[in-house]
């Protein structure tokens, strides 16, 4: 038999990585909105985009009008892979399916200046689950850590 | 009664004395998973190592392999392409180096960066006169003590600042990198002549400073083992030297040292101990960080410096704020000022303030006498374990996207055209960016459970007793948990 008070902290692990599955599991049991048509302009200089934030929600086809405004930059998509490169004044275009929810880096493929690396932008795919997931995941150690502190307060 | 047998590779009750740790015996655990105590002695496990670490020619090779990576990837700084991803410098030193170093390295070898660094192996050369054999004869450095009042590691905090202070072009521009490493070196040969053994290593080298505070949390050390050998031992050759070895160039006693912070892994104290004496152990992560010994305000602050650097550099590089990037970039004076103001403002107040009302809530709390800079610097460790991991969920966001950019520049280290191996025209090729925030977040909550366990024992030594050491614990833990939901904002939300 598992003695509960020497492994307190392996069995709270684990009941914080099953809370952190049922977390990212609940989600997909609700309706999605309908998912939509997504148009947004996308302006890239050195060494940002604007916008820097784009928020979608899971299922939308996303557009995006992708501009250079000085030099000839590229546009990566992480996790999904989705690549172009854009050429000063001409525009661009890309089109995806946002079918993977969370939060994803986009940067530029292009090297295009000292900077370059660090050219990103963010995409949110509503729901995001996992940073949800993660947070009750932070939460539940912390709250967890502080129920045990105070049990040996109270104990003899 | 039968007496309890001991488990097996545990410290016995004098060492745990001699380095610290009394307050600990074999039950205590990290996690409750980790035994605190547990020791695995590689050096006796395998007699082949011990000979390897003994050699002269073990330290100098290694060195020679650091110098055969520093020097092209030096001279590729100082006259190569000035796009950073292109130069072999960048991507040598701010890819690969920093990833090995936060990956592997700390988390798994403690200091052996140390061991192979180039950068102060010309001074050291030069003022032993030697590159392998310790010659008779004085050496050629005036000898000179380190000042005492700067014997601690605030140099090195300043230092570290004040580079982190142009962190936003030393790491992408390959002449500034370039440039701050060719100082480095003249510095370190400098202090040689004119300071004693590594004075530079362990007082003015702002990588130092990190890399020492970090390594408590490794998973090896070099120790005496059995130290009980070494109490009755009076020679104390590993301190003063021998004819064919040198005194530890760090300054510690190897005898009894206790932590990681600065043993930079030169391996003399195995080549002065005549009783073969010294053993590379394994042990559980962050098993220094309960050592009650040394500790300080100076230690303390690294924590708070490391901690808030790391999320500066994760909003500046891998946030999509390009005001943030222009201004770490000095694209406008006002806007790189803001960037200074806003940099030392985190690292030296607005974190240890944090730090410190979380600390007087708790000792509040506790409603037990105790001197608040002693509680304030003791439970200062525990920021180890979340700021490493912190860190390391920083470096993956540097390795995977840009790991492939070395394929390219080892063919073409100039950015000049080159095609050395047949690889310059390989495409830039991120890997596993679909699993990194799963790994990112990985880490973040192992590092917050960590340092949660971490102040707690830490809590608990320092007050001796369980029950105001749980309360005053608990406001470092919502702190803690305060730091890890920031961080994963940043890196998935």
């Amino acid at each position: 038999m598992i003695s509960i008070k020497r492994y307190w902290l392996p069995l709270s692990l684990l009941t914080v990585a099953l809370f952190m599955s049922l977390a990212a599991f609940l989600p997909s049991l609700a309706r999605a909105d309908e998912p939509k048509v997504v148009e947004i302009a996308v302006n890239a200089r050195q060494w940002a985009w604007d916008p820097g934030v784009i928020v979608v929600n899971q299922g939308d086809t996303v557009r995006l009008k992708l501009m250079a405004t000085d030099v000839t930059h590229g546009f990566y998509l992480d996790g999904y892979g989705i690549k172009a490169v854009m050429e000063p004044g001409k525009l661009a275009t890309v089109e995806f399916v946002a079918d993977k929810s969370g939060r994803w880096m986009f940067r530029c493929l292009e090297t295009c200046g000292n900077f370059h690396p660090y050219m990103i932008g963010w995409l949110r795919v509503k729901p995001n689950w996992y940073a949800g997931a993660s947070w009750l995941g932070t939460g539940a150690i912390g709250a967890g850590f502080i129920a045990f502190l105070l049990m040996q307060r109270v104990k003899p | 009664m039968n007496a309890q047998p001991k488990p097996p590779n545990r410290m016995p009750e004098d060492e745990r004395m001699i380095r610290g740790m009394a307050a600990f015996g074999d039950d205590e655990k990290f996690l409750g998973l980790f035994p605190v105590t547990w020791r695995y002695d590689l050096t006796a496990r395998f007699p082949g190592l011990r000979k390897v670490l003994r050699s002269r020619w073990t330290s100098f090779l290694l060195q020679i392999a650091g110098f055969a990576f520093f020097m092209p990837a030096l001279m590729a700084g100082w006259i190569g392409s000035s796009v950073g991803n292109a130069n072999l410098i960048i991507v040598l030193v701010w890819i690969f180096w920093w990833s090995a170093l936060m990956l592997l390295m700390v988390p798994f070898a403690s200091r052996i960066w140390c061991a192979i660094c180039p950068l102060p192996s010309l001074g050291e050369w030069l003022s032993r006169k030697t590159f392998i054999v310790k010659p008779g004869g004085k050496p050629l450095t005036l000898g000179k003590k380190w000042p005492a009042a700067l014997r601690n590691m605030w140099p090195v905090n300043f230092v570290f600042l004040a580079l982190a202070l142009f962190s936003g072009i030393l790491t992408t521009k390959p002449i500034v990198t370039a440039a701050m490493l060719t100082g480095m070196v003249l510095v370190s040969l400098g202090t040689a002549l004119i300071y004693e053994k590594r004075t530079f290593c362990r007082y003015l080298c702002p990588v130092g400073g990190f890399l020492g505070l970090y390594s408590n949390f490794s998973t090896m050390e070099i120790r005496s083992n059995p130290y009980s050998e070494c109490r009755g031992h009076k020679q104390k050759e590993c301190v003063v030297g021998t004819a064919e070895a040198y005194a530890c160039p760090w300054m510690e006693a190897p005898t009894t040292m206790s932590r990681n912070t600065y043993c930079g892994m030169c391996l003399e104290c195995f080549r002065t101990c005549s009783l073969d004496n010294m053993s590379v152990r394994l042990r559980a992560p962050g098993a220094d960080l309960l050592v009650d010994k040394h500790r300080g305000l100076d230690e303390s602050w690294k924590a708070f410096i490391m901690l808030g650097a790391a999320g500066i550099y994760s909003a500046t590089m891998m946030g999509p704020w390009g005001f943030l990037k222009d201004w770490a970039n000095m694209k406008t004076l006002s806007g790189y000022l803001t960037y200074v103001g806003i940099l030392g403002l985190t690292v030296m107040v607005v974190v240890p303030a944090l730090w410190a009302a979380a600390i007087w809530a708790g000792r509040a709390l506790a409603g037990v006498e105790m001197p608040f800079r002693r509680l304030f610097t003791n439970l200062g460790y525990s920021l180890v374990p979340i700021g490493l991991m912190a860190w390391i969920a920083f470096s993956f966001a540097i390795l995977m996207p840009n790991g492939s950019y070395m394929i390219k520049v080892i063919s073409d280290p100039m950015g000049w055209g080159w095609d050395l191996f047949g690889t310059a025209g390989f495409p830039w090729t991120p890997f596993g960016l679909r699993v990194m925030p799963y790994l990112q977040v990985s880490c973040l909550l192992f590092g917050l459970a960590y340092s949660a366990d971490v102040v707690w024992k830490l809590a608990r030594q320092t007050y001796g007793d369980k029950r105001p050491a749980a309360l005053a614990a608990i406001p470092p833990v919502v702190f803690l948990t305060g730091v890890t939901a920031l961080f994963t904002w940043l890196f998935v939300g």
